[in-house]
């Protein structure tokens, strides 16, 4: 099955392990154990969507509600953290599948195109978000055990949230690689019409990945709220650009019917790595980059890997 | 053809209709000098970059680089006309800062055009990168500061009037006539539509696909460069972080509602000029009507659902 990847992701790996082995040997704090568990911790809600955001292109389709979502679910995570975890997590997920179920129900029962559909669905979490929370940003109950799944440390070292990142991660990639679930995805995105007439059980698989991209940026809301005390109406512009960014660097084709979730991974790590990259050059005082550059440099590599994904990709796809 | 689009202009003036009534009997003032202008000054930037968007998504792609484009060239207007060069010669100064922004822009849609023309990228992807890079190039540029200025004769632009109405109001309408012109009767329009219909019967046939992207994805960048200056002048301030920010979601918006299909092939300039105004207005009515902002989000999402609906619907 690692074929169905292509030669795509290769361009990722390549410039991630540059990008890390340039921080390793220019940096004396990088590969400090607070930096890795805080670079990964912030990172872990981007690589949260962008497997979300992985599944659904797969498909041949695309969810731009991710990051709306997000917002709402943590403004609802944060609205009942009173109650602690055990409620507030299922809340802020319950928000994000019933955005999911929303886009589902708009493509796969109206026939909707994707891109519209989650415009609309973008839109209008933002505005219920906005609604709920009152246009303010809304402060969790720190005296609950909410604010322990974005701070606290597994054995000092690891923050829950990069546990369960993980967890999903590698649930994304065995439904994927394992489940008939997983081969009708990427049939779906290789012929739709194909899939269909070969008894493929389509319906369901195209509801499944809006859903799961839905219940993913909740988790990602959850542990925006978690992790940063507040649930946030306005945050989460621009992370479905963000996620489609790392979706793409990770080989996978908007086309669908390809792509790899470690790439993915990949993908969205090395976004985040340039980030923290250009914060530890500013650290060191020899030259001074105001944060704007950061997105100069984001764009810069999207176009990068884009060009060697076209000498990569297009000589095998065109024999 | 033409009898659809003319039937789905004949739905969507009938829902504009019902609006401007609805408001004449529940909105106060809505009929006054005021109002108007409010309106027609908010909506015209969105209409010019929708219009752009329009042809974009006629040829069969999206831009998401707009709001981005719109900040490059917003912020480098004030640079021009504030330098030194341009405070000691004001005419050529205000030229140049009104040329060279738009040339910049259609710089980034050359960008875009090449990436998607002669690369083979996709047009999300080929126009994310400066999504992306493009508001930070914009920042970059200005340090990230506010750019205050006087200038009355560039911020007329923004704040003029002609006939009463604003001039950018005039100017959205003006472009909407040429571009409907453009798209109805020159050699390009045909070409665009033929590329957005069907791609590969275009090659065949001969028609220079590469060259009409080019020329599509410049056209749509130039027009945000115009919308990005525009809006600086309204404003008399130049801020590189909120120029044009969520502008390609809201021009999409406006293209889809007036009858765009993001399959391709069709091009309903005067559409989208009429679905920008319809979205406007209904968000001014939900405002002005005391209902909040966030509802009109919701409003929004709704319209932009049925419109695509049913469309949809119509195409089988």
């Amino acid at each position: 099955m690692k074929c169905i990847s292509g030669q795509g992701h290769v361009a990722v790996w390549v410039a991630l392990s540059l990008l890390i082995l340039f921080g390793i040997m220019r940096y004396d704090n990088f590969a400090s154990a607070y930096n890795l568990s805080s670079f990964l911790g912030y990172n872990s809600m981007f690589v949260l969507i962008s497997i979300g955001m992985c599944l659904v292109i797969m498909t041949g389709g695309i969810d731009l509600s991710v990051g709306a979502v997000a917002a709402l679910a943590s403004v609802v995570a944060a609205q009942m953290s009173p109650q602690g975890l055990i409620v507030a997590v299922p809340a802020g997920l319950t928000a994000g599948i019933a955005a999911g179920l929303l886009n589902a129900a708009m493509i796969s029962g109206l026939r909707l195109p994707p891109f519209m559909a989650t415009l609309a669905t973008m839109l209008a979490a933002k505005g219920v978000a906005l609604r709920l929370s009152d246009n303010r940003t809304v402060p969790v109950d720190w005296t609950s055990d909410f604010t322990a799944l974005g701070m606290n440390k597994v054995a000092n070292l690891l923050p829950w949230t990069i546990i369960i990142a993980v967890a999903v991660v590698i649930l994304a990639w065995a439904i994927l690689e394992r489940t008939s679930l997983g081969r009708t995805i990427l049939a779906i995105g290789g012929n739709a019409e194909a899939a269909h007439l070969m008894g493929l059980k389509t319906r369901r698989a195209e509801i499944f990945v809006y859903v799961f991209s839905g219940a993913c940026a909740g988790l990602a809301g959850v542990f925006l709220a978690s992790g940063y005390g507040a649930g946030q109406p306005l945050e989460g512009a621009g992370w479905e650009l963000a996620a489609i960014a790392a979706v793409v660097v990770g080989g996978t084709l908007l086309t669908g019917g390809m792509g790899s979730i470690p790439a993915t991974v990949a993908g969205a790590l090395l976004f985040g790595l340039v980030f923290n990259l250009l914060n530890f050059e500013n650290g060191r005082g020899t030259i001074s980059l105001s944060a704007h550059w950061q997105s100069v440099i984001r764009g810069f590599f999207l176009l990068i890997v884009i060009l060697l994904q076209a000498r990569l990709v297009r000589p095998a796809a065109k024999t | 053809m033409i009898g659809r689009i003319d039937r789905r202009m004949q739905g969507l003036l009938l829902a504009l209709a019902v609006l401007i009534v609805l408001n004449i009997v529940v909105t106060p003032n809505f009929l006054n000098m005021r109002s108007l202008s409010v309106n027609v000054s908010q909506v015209a930037t969105i209409a010019i970059v929708a219009l752009g968007m329009t042809l974009v998504i006629a040829s069969g792609g999206i831009d998401l680089s707009v709001g981005s484009v719109m900040a490059v060239s917003g912020a480098l207007a004030p640079i021009i006309f504030l330098s030194g060069w341009g405070q000691a010669n004001p005419a050529l100064g205000l030229a140049a800062s009104i040329v060279l922004p738009l040339m910049v822009a259609a710089l980034c849609g050359l960008f875009n055009g090449a990436l998607i023309a002669f690369v083979g990228v996709q047009p999300i992807i080929a126009t994310l990168i400066l999504f992306i890079s493009g508001r930070g190039i914009a920042q970059v540029l200005t340090s990230g500061n506010l750019q205050t200025f006087t200038n009355p004769s560039f911020t007329w632009l923004g704040t003029g009037r002609i006939l009463g109405l604003p001039v950018q109001g005039w100017i959205a309408i003006a472009l909407t006539l040429v571009l409907a012109w453009i798209v109805r009767r020159s050699v390009y329009g045909r070409y665009l539509l033929a590329v957005g219909g069907n791609e590969r019967a275009a090659v065949l046939a001969g028609v220079p696909v590469a060259r009409v992207k080019l020329a599509t994805y410049m056209i749509a960048a130039t027009l945000a460069g115009l919308a990005g200056l525009i809006v600086v002048a309204i404003n008399s301030a130049s801020d590189a972080a909120r120029i044009g920010q969520l502008m390609e979601l809201d021009a999409i918006a406006a293209a889809v509602v007036g009858g765009a299909a993001l399959s391709g092939g069709r091009a309903p300039v005067v559409g989208t000029l009429l679905g920008a105004v319809f979205i406007q207005l209904m968000g001014y009515t939900l405002i002005a009507n005391g209902i909040s902002d966030e509802m009109t989000l919701i409003v929004t999402a709704a319209i932009i659902a049925v419109a695509v609906w049913l469309q949809s619907g119509r195409r089988r």
